[in-house]
């Protein structure tokens, strides 16, 4: 250790006091009248705003929620045990606001804004409320950019934009995590100088998780790592075993970052994983608040919880920048019981929802969305030409093959007709199926599925479905790789290209190899 | 219903009653009266709120101590509540009757905490201050507390003017912490 000599000492403890002014300080106090339960009455603080930051003693601090004629109600971000009768609580004439700069991407953080990764401290001179007005219509313009998932099931047929809102619905262990994982992972090709070469802006992801299990967001950060997606992302955690306020205010922090991004003209995508817990950790605070229960004892205003915070998504007018803001809500269901309170208002509000099954999941179809009943209310404006035209006949086999599945146990009993329907819609849906964390570029999907409706499975077995599409794919990778430039330079499908892409298919029919 | 609503309701009754006679100062110094015989008194605070001791008796009692004071109205006001049942929420109603009258009147009472006993020019100063600083009539009460160091601290409603040593150490502290 290098040596300190007293003098130096002083001078460094000189210079600091240099910058400090004895100023008086002047604040608005109050005193608690009673604690408990997350919840604190404070006697006084005549002046204060709803919703802005208070401090108490011991370093907790809260947020004013109810104003009363004679108390204040407020909710406590930290262990209301430090807290007792009498306490003095003091202003911070600051609303409820996180701070953020680009140095958030890359970092968890809780939704106060502070770090929870031990990566230091983030610089950001600038505070942001957690609560916005969304944006009006002058502001706004139509979703016309398209946001791929990577999963072709989704990107073909429930197609995303950049401003939507698309719901991810469905019950515990469908795999809901993993689309909107699989979403933010497939976001790197946007960060890619490739990707500037095409005109893609980059897409920044922030993932709110709400009431979930430490161990699980920190699985998440993992895999995010793992596959270099955590450089654009920002994590949220709100995990279960903070107090109620923290998970209520959590997707607002969220939106806030995201709505950072966006009015800087970039784009930005936001997971809320889920609301169906946030709802839950809003009845709590209400309740504790005396605010009337409603409906499965939900406070009143629950519809408006969820319609303000999805609501600020949006893709930004010319004049504005041009901005996104993508909001990917997920809801858990109890059954498949989507006629509950929370996931009724949320589809409701959102453009759209992907359903996630159980027994398609369990019946291996991965990932388990049914097409049948998912939509996408902004439809092909979000995808690429290329995608529109070869996914028009997906989604109509796939309809036709809905309609006859439950003759597919009469097998051979039936017509040539039904019978060619019914395998080529198995093919489909074993060629939508995808496994988790392996996105697929939107090229790759476009000629896989025109492969797929255009008949070139109908000799291959079922099984072999993956196995063809796989090195089928790699074939033309090798051998006309100008097929996958042309789509992605042009966004649409030419003659030339289909014609090549057929006779690509012809003769990689002749060279596939069945599995034994 | 909360407390406040009830005593603000009965207090404000009172008020515009003594607006409406042009009695203000009389009815405060009985209402402060009363409010210091009571704040003495605990016995007489926990008779008030006892249930069990029948209306007549509460009144008799209050006329006995009023007697010295002419204000019939007051008297009536007192009955009357105690008619209502409402005898243990009238200190709550007193005390909401002051802090009207002080509104009323623009009068600001603080409270000044100082670690040494100031001088009676200090406090005039100091009033004067505070008077220029609040534009209203400023009340101060003062008190001794060699736990804020030195300086002095202004309590007045909800804002406090804190130029304590104390709370200097602490920003000092805050700042140091901070910059590492």
């Amino acid at each position: 250790m290098a040596e300190v000599r007293p003098d130096e000492v002083s001078a460094i403890l000189r210079k600091q006091l240099a910058g400090f002014d004895s100023e008086a300080e002047i604040y608005d106090v109050g005193t608690v009248l009673q604690v408990g339960d997350g919840i604190a009455r404070v006697y006084g603080l005549s002046q204060v705003m709803a919703s802005e930051l208070v401090e108490f003693p011991n370093g907790v601090t809260g947020m004013v929620l109810n104003l009363e004629e004679d108390n204040v109600g407020c909710v406590l971000f930290g262990e209301s045990t430090l807290i007792k009768e009498g306490d003095m609580v003091k202003r911070t004439k600051r609303v409820a606001s996180i701070p953020i700069s680009n140095k958030v991407l890359g970092r968890v953080i809780n939704p106060l804004g502070e770090p929870l990764d031990g990566k230091g401290p983030i610089q950001a001179e600038k505070f942001f409320p957690i609560e916005r007005k969304a944006l009006g219509v002058i502001a706004r313009q139509p979703v016309k950019e398209s946001l791929q998932t990577g999963i072709a099931a989704i990107d073909a047929m429930i197609p995303i934009g950049r401003g939507q809102r698309e719901l991810i619905i469905g019950d515990r262990q469908t795999g809901k995590t993993a689309v909107a994982i699989d979403t933010i992972i497939n976001q790197k090709y946007t960060h890619s100088e490739e990707a500037k070469k095409y005109g893609i802006k980059p897409v920044f992801c922030i993932y709110v998780a709400i009431g979930q299990k430490n161990s699980t967001i920190a699985q998440v950060v993992a895999k995010l790592e793992e596959h270099g997606a955590m450089e654009y992302t920002t994590v949220v955690s709100a995990p279960a075993s903070v107090p109620a306020p923290l998970q209520y205010i959590a997707p607002y922090s969220g939106a806030t970052i995201g709505e950072f991004f966006r009015d800087n003209g970039q784009h930005a995508l936001v997971i809320y994983d889920d609301l169906s817990k946030q709802a839950a950790a809003y009845r709590e605070l209400s309740l504790l608040l005396r605010r009337p229960p409603g409906r499965e004892a939900y406070p009143g205003d629950v519809f408006y919880l969820h319609s303000r915070l999805l609501e600020r998504a949006s893709k930004l007018s010319e004049e504005e920048g041009g901005g996104s803001l993508t909001a990917l809500p997920i809801i858990e269901t109890q059954q498949g019981d989507v006629s509950a309170y929370i996931p009724t208002n949320v589809i409701s509000i959102t453009d759209g929802q992907i359903y996630l099954e159980p027994n398609l999941f369990n019946a291996g179809v991965r990932p388990a969305i049914n097409v049948g009943i998912s939509v996408s209310r902004v439809g092909g404006n979000a995808q690429i030409k290329a995608m529109r035209k070869v996914a028009g006949s997906l989604k109509l086999d796939l309809a036709q093959f809905r309609e006859l599945e439950s003759f597919a146990k009469f097998g051979s009993d039936l017509d040539k007709a039904t019978q060619r329907t019914l395998a080529k819609g198995a093919r489909l849906v074993e060629l939508l199926k995808q496994g988790v964390y392996a996105p697929v570029p939107v090229e790759k999907q476009v000629v896989a599925v025109f492969a797929g409706t255009n008949n070139y499975f109908e000799s291959i077995p079922v099984k072999d479905v993956k196995k063809f599409e796989k090195e089928f794919l790699e074939y033309i990778e090798v051998k006309s790789p100008e097929i996958f430039e042309s789509i992605r330079t042009t966004k649409a499908l030419d003659d030339v290209t289909i014609a090549k892409i057929k006779s690509g298919a012809e003769e990689f029919l002749t060279k596939f190899k069945r599995s034994e | 219903m909360s407390v406040f609503r009830v005593a603000n309701r009965y207090a404000a009754a009172l008020m515009s009653l003594a607006v409406e006679k042009n009695n203000l100062e009389k009815f405060s110094e009985d209402v402060e009266f009363i409010h210091n015989t009571m704040s003495q008194s605990k016995e007489l605070r926990l008779f008030l709120s006892n249930p069990i001791i029948k209306k007549p008796v509460k009144l008799t009692v209050f006329k006995e101590i009023l007697k010295s004071r002419t204000n019939t109205d007051l008297a009536g006001f007192v009955e009357f509540i105690i008619s209502k049942n409402r005898e243990d929420l009238l200190p709550d109603i007193i005390k909401r009757f002051l802090e009207l009258r002080d509104d009323k009147l623009g009068i600001v009472r603080g409270e000044v905490t100082c670690a040494v006993e100031l001088t009676k020019e200090q406090q005039i100063n100091l009033k004067k201050e505070l008077e220029n600083y609040t534009k209203k009539k400023v009340e101060l009460t003062f008190r001794v507390d060699n736990k804020i160091i030195g300086g002095f601290l202004v309590k007045a409603g909800d804002t406090v003017i804190d130029a304590s040593i104390t709370n200097q150490l602490k920003l000092l502290r805050k700042k140091f912490s901070e910059q590492n």
